[in-house]
């Protein structure tokens, strides 16, 4: 029998698709369909200049031109010096200068390598313990941010080119007009600026009420307030991994330098390395929720629920405060509600064995993304572990109090911000969604904000000033360990880029800074006497004030506060979603 | 059937042979000898955008080479001058030549001066002018009589046998340091040239590269 093929009739909207198109199935694309190529495109119907024709001129038009064997001259090539020589500069010679990259985890000290008077390759400043002479990918390719043609060229006002003129004009006024601070707020990134916190000493005095924000997406909010929680505030605190025999990384990745730090990872490598006979290798456990450089180097690595982060670490915990005898720990973890774990007891017995058989050469780090109340966890159990004093370096820092975005946001939708100030970021586009942070800029009537591109926040702000990179400006930041470094600018702005400090000075209402100047006002203020020419001097030279470095602070775990464990980070006000957190 | 082709046919083919050889050859060797840079490139001289005469500034002034091409002892590369070099004297001195005017255009505007470049190795070659002129080398050796050049033109192929030719017998062009710069400077004699060259040679430890790793690097 003659089978009889039918195709089923073509729907009017179809099921399968190949491409948007076909699916919305316009009249359009329907025409479209008919031709592969446009109406004309295939074919050349000229009189005078049809397509044989044009051939044929064409391959004329090619043989005359090679008679003259223009080819064969020698092309004219020009030596085009400097007007003004760049000082110190000699073609074809680098010039090598100490400068740092702020960062929000520590500032990575640098070594720009310049050529004609413009950095090109940037590495890590050999004579600073904290880089060793190595950067990390972000260091590396910041020196393209600064070439980056999509960076914002220009200051604008409601959209309209201005000159700094008009800015600092706006500046003033704002500075006049604020009363005590009364309506005046910023939002800026976490540095830790010694000139920055100067300055913003001395806009404090002036405007006594005024708001002060600090935001930062992927920032350690949850680990100052974890710590704060269980060794007291002003204090912060930092594996050491060089004495560690046993590590437990709970959903952090340590081991890569950018979340962590150089020296973190330098540690940790060197107790990997065996060199002589009788070392011994660290050993690594690992438990996290996601592929990762530190999971790619653990001896045993436990995949994980992001749910089960907290109940795994109450479950290890209650088994470290058994074998250590630790009443302490025990009822931080009994303060924890219990929640179903499906992960290996056996691992987790095992790991809570060979750590607390280390007890004070073991450390547990767990993720900085992790809630308070886990990474407090974590902090209770490396008290019983002993490792406060031995592999968990506690520091004295300084850092000065700043109110959260969500605070910030509250003071915006009661309408008590009149001239908001947004020093670096992109608020709008990675605040929480639930605060509609873009909603409420565009209620505050001055709203100024300073940025590398023209981005989100640009357009729902009343000014937009292009921003200095780093490598264009004067500035001073601290490292993890908290020595001072210097930021010395490579080259003038590009693009009239504008530093953070410069506004804060002028709403200071100081005079324009010359050169290094606010720097160096903080400089003498640290330095202190003595030849302080000579100290400026070798400050820039190798780039960082030796002897800067954080005090160590001892750290004695807070028993009163065992039981409010699980709660801290609750606070309102404190964080923007209490609901997220788990246990 | 007669003959289709005459009986001088036969030859025709190794005649053809013998003249298209020998066009060849000479084609051949014409393209050799000629269309090498002793030809091609000895000579060039270009309008430069501001007629600067050597000749003025070197044999008239008695300015030395170092005073405008300054680096040219700590770099690989020998700077031409910046128009702030020119404009130091040219500021006061002749401050209204015509013939200065591009330099002056320059000075006003901050747009640089656009000398056309005559000497030029190519890019897959590393030449570096400290090291030449540190160890013996004059700017004679390579430039010619630039002193005396009222417009500067190329005076030596650059080609790599003539890079050789120095690199494989040294002693034949060092000269003692104080006379580098002193482009009128000669040898008293062709035996003291050798003489002192090869004690220079042997002293300064001079070993040019002849392999090709020294300059393709």
């Amino acid at each position: 029998m003659k089978r009889v093929l039918t195709h089923p009739a073509r729907e009017a909207k179809p099921t399968l698709w190949r491409s948007l198109d076909e699916l919305s199935s316009s009249p359009d694309f329907a025409a479209k369909l008919e031709r592969e190529f446009p109406q004309g495109a295939s074919e050349w119907n000229g009189g005078e200049l049809s397509r044989r024709n044009f051939l044929q001129l064409m391959g004329g038009s090619m043989a005359l031109a090679g008679i003259g064997l223009t080819g064969c001259r020698r092309p004219e090539a020009y030596l085009v010096a400097f007007t003004k020589g760049a000082e110190w500069t000699i073609p074809g010679k680098f010039l090598y200068y100490a400068t740092t990259m702020p960062r929000r985890n520590g500032a990575m000290p640098l070594i720009a390598t310049t050529s004609d008077g413009r950095p090109t390759k940037l590495e890590g400043n050999p004579l600073h313990p904290i880089s060793n002479g190595a950067t990390d990918t972000f260091a590396q390719a910041s020196v393209l941010d600064l070439y980056d043609p999509n960076r914002s060229k220009t200051i604008k006002a409601e959209g309209v080119k201005t000159d700094a003129a008009a800015l600092g004009a706006k500046l003033d006024e704002i500075a006049a007009a604020a009363n005590g601070g009364a309506g005046l707020a910023f939002l800026v990134e976490r540095v830790d600026s010694p000139t920055r916190d100067r300055l913003l000493g001395q806009l404090r005095e002036k405007f006594p009420n005024l708001l002060w924000a600090e935001y930062e997406p992927l920032g350690a909010s949850e680990t100052t307030a974890a710590t704060a929680a269980c060794f007291g505030g002003g204090v912060s605190v930092m594996p050491d991994f060089s004495r560690a025999d046993k590590v437990l990384a709970v959903d952090s990745d340590f081991l890569n330098a950018s979340f962590s730090g150089l020296d973190q990872v330098r540690g940790f490598m060197a107790r990997r390395r065996i060199s002589e006979p009788g070392q011994a290798m660290n050993r690594l456990y690992v438990a996290e929720t996601h592929y990762s450089s530190t999971g790619g180097l653990a001896d045993h690595r436990l995949r994980l629920k992001p749910s089960e982060i907290a109940p795994l670490l109450r479950a290890l915990g209650a088994q470290v405060a058994t074998l250590t005898g630790d009443g302490n720990l025990a009822s931080v973890v009994a303060a924890f509600p219990e929640s179903p774990l499906s992960a290996d007891p056996k691992w987790i017995a095992e790991c809570a064995k060979d750590l607390a058989a280390s007890a004070g050469k073991s450390v547990i780090v767990v993720g900085n993304q992790q809630p308070a109340a886990v990474q407090a966890l974590g902090l209770a159990i490396n008290a019983a572990l002993g490792a406060p004093g031995q592999t968990l370096r506690g520091m004295r820092t300084e850092a000065l109090p700043a109110a959260t975005i969500g605070e910030l946001a509250a003071a915006m939708q009661a309408g008590r911000v009149q001239n908001l100030f947004i020093l670096g970021g992109n608020p709008v586009y990675n605040a929480p969604a639930d605060l509609r942070f873009g909603d409420l800029l565009s209620g505050v009537p001055v709203s100024v904000r300073l940025g590398f591109y023209e981005d989100e926040t640009s357009a729902a702000c009343k000014w937009h000033v292009p921003q200095a990179h780093y490598l264009e400006s004067w500035g001073d930041a601290r490292s993890a360990d908290g020595t001072i470094c210097a930021v010395q600018p490579m080259i003038l702005p590009l693009w009239d880029g504008v530093a953070d400090l410069e506004i804060l000075n002028r709403l200071a209402g100081n005079e324009q800074p010359i050169g290094p100047q606010l720097v160096r006002e903080t400089f003498a203020r640290i330095a202190g006497g003595g030849d302080l020419e000579a100290k400026w001097t070798e400050f820039l030279r190798q780039g960082f004030l030796p002897d800067t470095a954080w005090p160590e602070a001892p750290l004695a775990f807070n028993r009163g506060a065992r039981r409010a464990i699980p709660t801290i980070g609750r606070r309102p006000g404190h964080r923007v979603h209490p609901e997220q957190h788990v246990g | 059937m007669a003959n289709f082709f005459p009986s001088w046919a036969n030859w025709l083919p190794l005649k053809l042979l013998v003249i298209a050889s020998v066009l060849g050859a000479v084609v051949t060797g014409g393209i050799w000898y000629y269309f090498t840079p002793k030809y091609t490139n000895v000579g060039y001289m270009p309008e430069q955008p501001a007629p600067f005469s050597h000749a003025i500034h070197v044999e008239q002034l008695g300015m030395d080479c170092r005073y405008c091409h300054s680096h040219v002892e700590v770099a690989a590369h020998s700077n031409v001058p910046d128009t702030q070099t020119c404009m130091a004297c040219h500021s006061q001195i002749k401050a209204l030549s015509p013939k200065l005017a591009a330099v002056r255009a320059s000075w006003e505007n901050g747009t640089p001066v656009e000398w056309v470049r005559i000497h030029k190795a190519p890019d897959y070659v590393y030449f570096n002018h400290a090291v030449h002129v540190n160890r013996g080398i004059s700017c004679y050796s390579c430039h010619g009589q630039i002193n005396e050049m009222p417009v500067v033109y190329q005076a030596e192929p650059l080609s790599m046998a003539w890079c050789l030719e120095c690199h494989r017998e040294p002693e034949k062009f060092l000269r003692p340091p104080s006379e580098i710069y002193n482009l009128s400077w000669r040898p008293a004699s062709a035996q003291d040239q050798l003489a002192m060259g090869a004690q220079y040679k042997k002293e300064w430890n001079v070993n040019p590269p002849v392999g090709c790793g020294g300059c393709h690097r």
